[in-house]
């Protein structure tokens, strides 16, 4: 059942800065994240979820996926955001992380965007850790910047700690 | 029986298994040998398909040696000289080379054919081909390959007889030289070339000889296909009936080639197409039967009728043969089958979902084929379902034999029934089951029965009876382990528990016998002196409950005094699919296994059923007696808001064990039959939950897990305990914790050692200790026990009986002497204080809130017997009772079955790995061994590319790895060392293997 997503994921991290890199636009509290398109496997509307029981906060709830249990992480609470309000709409991306599909909860998917490997930099060293951690550069857009979300280590304290 | 020296006599048990699986493991060898040798031929420089050829062989022959059978071993090792010679280039692959081996290859078959039928090898030897391959290997090889694999036959010419018609064409020689001949003439005949255009000439080739050679009347070992799949075979090719008389011609023509007579040749190719006519149809066969006499020539058509009856029975035969083995069964990976598992799980959830939408909607036009698919799907799951089922017979096995020597052991006359050993369940729950029923089995003949004098004594016969039973009963396996012994002394467990604070006197006075009986399987109860005095069941019936819990069972005993005593475990059919009932509690719906709900009761102020608080902890008044009640709420901390304002409860009652709760809940929906999954890995931590699923509205919900439940609310749970002293929330991994028997002894703090190392506890009595070379020693089993005192301030006592803990190895048997038992304890093991008394202690500990010294056992071992048995479990400070990991990476699924027994037996605990990508797929998965255990001959990656690429990983660089391999040559072991193995252990020696554990530990130790 779990395919292969380790090769997608590699493919998806190790191709960085390579030439047509195409990113998910998603954005979370006003700020932009790219999340490499070989990694998505699904994009979600609000979905009905069941809440986990004494879970980490960051874990919402679980969700069914075409038969397939996914647990639903919400980026804001994985990034120290504040919550968004009870009536804003969200939508999820569903990503597979060792074989385990996650949906990471975001206020909102943009479009799939193509980018050229010269707009990319570094991390700016004075970025915040808790972004910092979770991202593997900038992309300069023309009117905003695009945070590069390293998926693997976004879920990694969830994953680590269960592991 | 087959009896290698080198195994254990429990390991001989087994060998009815062990040997079916090298039958099937070496048949597939035995295929793939047959393909690869041909190509060899082919293309004589091909380095991979040698070294292939050379593994296989190889693991053939090291298989043999460790099954003791000598002949098998003895031909696959010249054959494999031959290839190793290949290998290394010292000889030049030659098609009389190839030949030689694939006449080794046969007298393999032949010799397997055998085996597979009488479980042993055939007398005989098989000097003359050996000798040949000797005499190949230094130069000798004679010239003509028909004459020398003529000579290799297996099977002398009958004297008595005049030659018969496979003796006078020459034999399999000439039979694999006209076949090759004769497929050179097919191939090239334009008429037939395109139908063979897509054929598996090498696999042809080696069934043709195989058909022709039985036409012949050849050795009997010699198994082809029955005329009926050949003919269906060439009928796929597009070789139909016109054809088999041009195919007949070719045959005959080659045969000539090779100077055999035109009569032998003529009744050679009519003995086939006579059978192939009786094939066609059964119309034709007696026809063709009746026919044969007219084209035999040169025999009396009594006879030659005979032949071809028999022929054609012998044939049939073999066809049932190969279907036995090959054809009618295949090996399918067990992840397969999971997938196939999951896949149907899914189906089954969207085939409820359909079915729910159907319910409520008027639309009747799905309804008809939504019948037929809930129908299919449900067709489709009882299938898959059943090829995991396995016959809890296979669980058996082993009873009989271990039955057996306990009858000799302790004297008894003990007869074990068996029944419904037939009855199927899933093989994940039959692995489960294995060792707990064993130990039942095994302790009801040990401590239920009494010795014959007793029985003859109390009326009953001498003979005492261990019945073994299953049966399905609703959706449940029910296994009952009974014994027509003394029973349960009663008395005696109520004054242990009492004296154990488990229960008051008064309590156990008003305890009815069954409600006492239960105390046994209490973990908190020192076992202890019931094993003799009481005679009760041994260490361990407590880890037996826990392991039938595990798997959503539960376990009873009934006993009557003088009658015997029976236990019945009820297990689910699979661990898949539970049915379960759903309820909901503020907003939020879970599932709660069925099995462990007792009843339902509903509590409102209108009912007489009310909830009731002592301070904060809700209770219940059921049938005048008080129920604990756990809140979902609280225990799960879900939201208040939600909180049901009502008063109204629903308490569902849960029986964990012994223990009894109700759980409060909001409300109680249906049960379902849900399809149990994992929870997510970020999940598994939560204790509550046992898995998830997807209901029939497709909506996730989570399964508590009533284990865990009874887990936080403590020992509280248990009717029978007010204490609470032993309670413990703590939700540590059960791995982290160790069963500790604590007692007194000597002086000083109170002792204890890992439960694990103890064989049993004794009490011997004082009049039977004696003195030998001034050390008492008592005799125990048929041997004498050296008993040790912890230390020299000890002293026996002076009368009555004297409590000893055993500690048993296979050779070995010592008893420690303690004052007193105290108590077993399961904790997490900290050694605080590694301070050493002259070795005698591996350090402090906390257990249960007081400090206990953890007596080194090995120490008193090695002191008692001049050998350092060095107990397996004893090692470095502080890690003494954890059982050091081992990862066991082989790719014959023989060896993996014969050694995780022997190292998990050795106090190992062993995981296996297929292949070098599956053990790395571990380390990703951030499995941690303390060992790993690696072959060298694999597919793939071999073991000295997988060292390779383990040293170069973050988490494993340091593990230590130890080969395991067939050949120890000194330069396969330095390219060993290269690779980054620390030790090189031949595979087969059981001996060598474990010693090099121990070695590679102790080093590991040492540099600690």
């Amino acid at each position: 059942m779990s395919g292969n997503p380790p090769t997608n994921r590699a493919a998806g991290a190790a191709e960085q800065g390579s030439v047509g890199q195409e990113f998910l636009t998603v954005a979370v509290d006003g700020q932009s994240f790219g999340i490499p398109v070989l990694s998505v496997r699904d994009v979600l509307g609000p979905q009905r979820l069941t809440r986990v029981p004494l879970a980490q906060s960051e874990v919402v709830g679980a969700l069914n996926l075409r038969g397939r249990i996914v647990t639903a992480i919400d980026l804001r609470r994985r990034l120290s955001r504040p919550d968004r309000a009870p009536d804003a709409g969200h939508m999820s991306v569903v990503v597979d992380v060792r074989g385990e599909p996650y949906s990471i909860i975001v206020d909102s998917v943009g479009e799939v965007l193509n980018l050229a490997p010269d707009t990319f930099e570094q991390n700016p060293a004075s970025l915040d850790v808790s972004i910092k951690s979770v991202s593997k550069g900038v992309y300069r857009l023309e009117r905003s910047l695009l945070v590069v979300l390293d998926v693997v280590q976004l879920l990694d304290p969830v994953v680590n700690k269960a592991a | 029986m087959p009896c290698p020296p080198v195994l254990s006599p429990e390991a001989v048990c087994a060998m009815d298994d062990l040997l079916k699986d090298f039958l099937t493991e070496t048949a597939e060898s035995m295929e793939v040998l047959d393909v690869e040798l041909v190509k060899l031929e082919q293309n004589p420089n091909d380095p991979e398909l040698l070294g292939n050829i050379f593994r296989l062989f190889h693991t053939i022959k090291g298989t043999c040696g460790f099954l003791g059978l000598p002949r098998l071993e003895a031909v696959a090792h010249a054959a494999e000289n031959i290839l190793g010679k290949f290998r290394d280039g010292a000889i030049v692959v030659t098609p009389q080379g190839v030949t030689l081996i694939l006449a080794s290859l046969d007298r393999i078959k032949s010799i397997l054919a055998v085996l597979e039928e009488t479980q042993a090898e055939p007398a005989g030897d098989d000097k003359d081909l050996i000798q040949q391959l000797n005499s190949f290997i230094d130069g000798k090889a004679q010239t003509a390959p028909a004459a020398q694999a003529a000579s290799a036959a297996p099977q002398p010419a009958k004297a008595d007889k005049p030659l018969s018609l496979y003796e006078r064409i020459g034999g399999m020689g000439s039979i694999d030289a006209a076949v090759e001949v004769f497929w050179r003439a097919v191939a090239s005949d334009s008429r037939l070339a395109p139908a063979l255009k897509s054929v598996n000439i090498d696999r042809v080739q080696v069934g043709l000889v195989n058909y022709l050679s039985r036409l012949a009347d050849g050795p009997d070992s010699y198994e082809g296909p029955d005329a009926a799949s050949v003919i269906a075979t060439l009928g796929g090719w597009g070789i139909e009936k016109p054809e088999f008389a041009m195919l007949a011609e070719h045959l005959k023509t080659a045969l000539r080639q090779l100077d055999i007579s035109d009569a032998d040749a003529t009744l050679l190719v009519d003995r086939g197409m006579a059978l192939i006519g009786s094939a066609e149809g059964p119309a034709k066969a007696a026809e063709a039967v009746a026919n044969v006499p007219q084209v035999d020539e040169s025999e009396s058509s009594g006879v030659a009728q005979d032949d071809a009856s028999r022929t054609g029975l012998a044939a049939g035969e073999a066809g049932n043969k190969q279907s036995a083995v090959a054809a009618n069964s295949i090996r399918v990976n067990v992840d397969l089958l999971e997938g196939l598992m999951t896949l149907v799980s899914e189906m089954v959830l969207v085939r409820n979902q359909l079915l729910q939408v159907q319910r409520t909607s008027e639309d009747s036009q799905f309804t008809s084929p939504l019948n037929l698919l809930n129908q299919i799907t449900t067709e489709l799951q009882e299938g898959v379902m059943k090829t995991r089922m396995q016959p809890i017979g296979n669980a058996w096995s082993k009873l009989p034999r271990i039955i057996r020597d306990l009858s000799v052991e302790l004297g008894k006359k003990i007869d074990l029934q068996m029944v419904g050993a037939e009855t199927e369940l899933d093989r994940q729950v039959l692995e489960l089951i294995k060792d707990p029923l064993t130990h039942m089995v095994r302790n009801s003949a040990d401590h239920g029965l009494e010795n014959p004098a007793d029985r003859r004594a109390a009326g009953k016969s001498e003979t005492g009876r261990v019945l073994l039973s299953a049966r399905h009963e609703g959706g449940h396996i029910i296994i009952e382990v009974g014994d027509d012994g003394r029973g349960l002394n009663i008395d005696k467990i109520k004054a242990k528990a009492v004296a154990n604070g488990l229960t008051t006197q008064a309590e156990s006075d008003a305890m009815s016998d069954i409600q006492a009986a239960q105390f046994i399987f209490h973990a908190g109860l020192s076992t202890a002196e019931k094993v003799t005095s009481v005679s009760g069941r041994g260490v361990g019936m407590d880890v037996v409950r826990t392991n039938i819990e595990k798997i959503g069972g539960t376990i009873e005993v009934k006993s009557q005094r003088g009658r015997g005593s029976s236990f019945t475990i009820k297990i689910p059919l699979t661990l898949a699919i539970v049915s379960s009932l759903i309820v909901e509690c503020s907003g939020e719906r879970f599932a709660i296994p069925q099995i462990c709900v007792v009843e339902l009761v509903r509590s409102s102020q209108s009912s007489g059923n009310t909830v009731e608080y002592i301070v904060d902890t809700p209770v219940l008044r059921l049938r005048d007696r008080l129920l604990p009640l756990v809140s979902l709420h609280q225990l799960l901390k879900l939201d208040p808001d939600k909180k049901s304002s009502s008063e109204d409860h629903y308490i569902v009652v849960t029986q964990v064990g012994q223990a009894t709760f109700g759980i409060l809940v909001d409300r109680v929906f249906d049960a379902e039959e849900i399809v149990v999954k994992p929870v997510a890995p970020v999940l598994r931590d939560i204790s509550m939950f046992s898995g998830n699923t997807i209901l029939g509205d497709g909506s996730v919900v989570m399964i508590l897990d009533p284990n865990g439940l009874a887990a936080c609310i403590g020992e509280a749970g248990r009717p029978e305990s007010e204490s609470s002293t032993m309670e413990t929330t703590e939700t540590a991994a059960a791995s982290d914790r160790v069963a500790m028997l604590v007692f007194r002894a000597g002086s000083g703090a109170r002792k204890a050692v890992p439960l694990a190392l103890v064989a049993r506890l004794e009490e011997v009595e004082i009049d039977k200790i004696e003195r030998s070379d001034g050390k008492p020693v008592v005799q125990y089993r048929g041997q004498l026990m050296p008993l040790i005192t912890v230390d020299d301030s000890q002293t026996l006592k002076e009368s009555g009986r004297q409590s000893v803990i055993v500690f048993s190895d296979k050779d070995y048997t010592i008893g420690l002497v303690v004052d007193e038992i105290v108590d077993i304890v399961e904790d997490k093991l900290e050694v605080e204080l590694a301070a050493r008394r002259s070795g005698r202690l591996l350090g402090t500990a906390v257990i249960a809130g007081e400090s206990t010294d953890i007596v080194d056992v090995g120490y008193f071992v090695g002191q008692a017997i001049n050998d350092l048995f060095v107990a397996t479990a004893t090692t470095a400070t502080g890690a003494a009772t954890t059982e050091r990991r081992i990862l066991l990476v082989d790719d014959s699924a023989f060896f993996r079955n014969v050694l995780t027994p022997l190292l998990t037996a050795a106090g190992y605990d062993v995981t296996t790995a297929e292949s070098g990508s599956d053990a790395l797929n571990l380390c990703e998965a951030g499995r941690e061994f303390d060992l790993i255990l690696s072959d060298i001959e694999m597919p793939g990656m071999n073991g000295f590319q997988f060292a390779e690429t383990v040293r170069k990983t973050e988490r494993w660089q340091n593990t230590p790895l130890v080969a395991l391999s067939g050949h120890t040559k000194s330069a396969d072991i330095d390219r060993g060392r290269q690779a980054g193995f620390v030790d090189y252990v031949a595979k087969y020696d059981r001996e060598a293997l474990l010693e090099a554990l121990r070695e590679t530990f102790e080093s590991m130790g040492d540099a600690a």
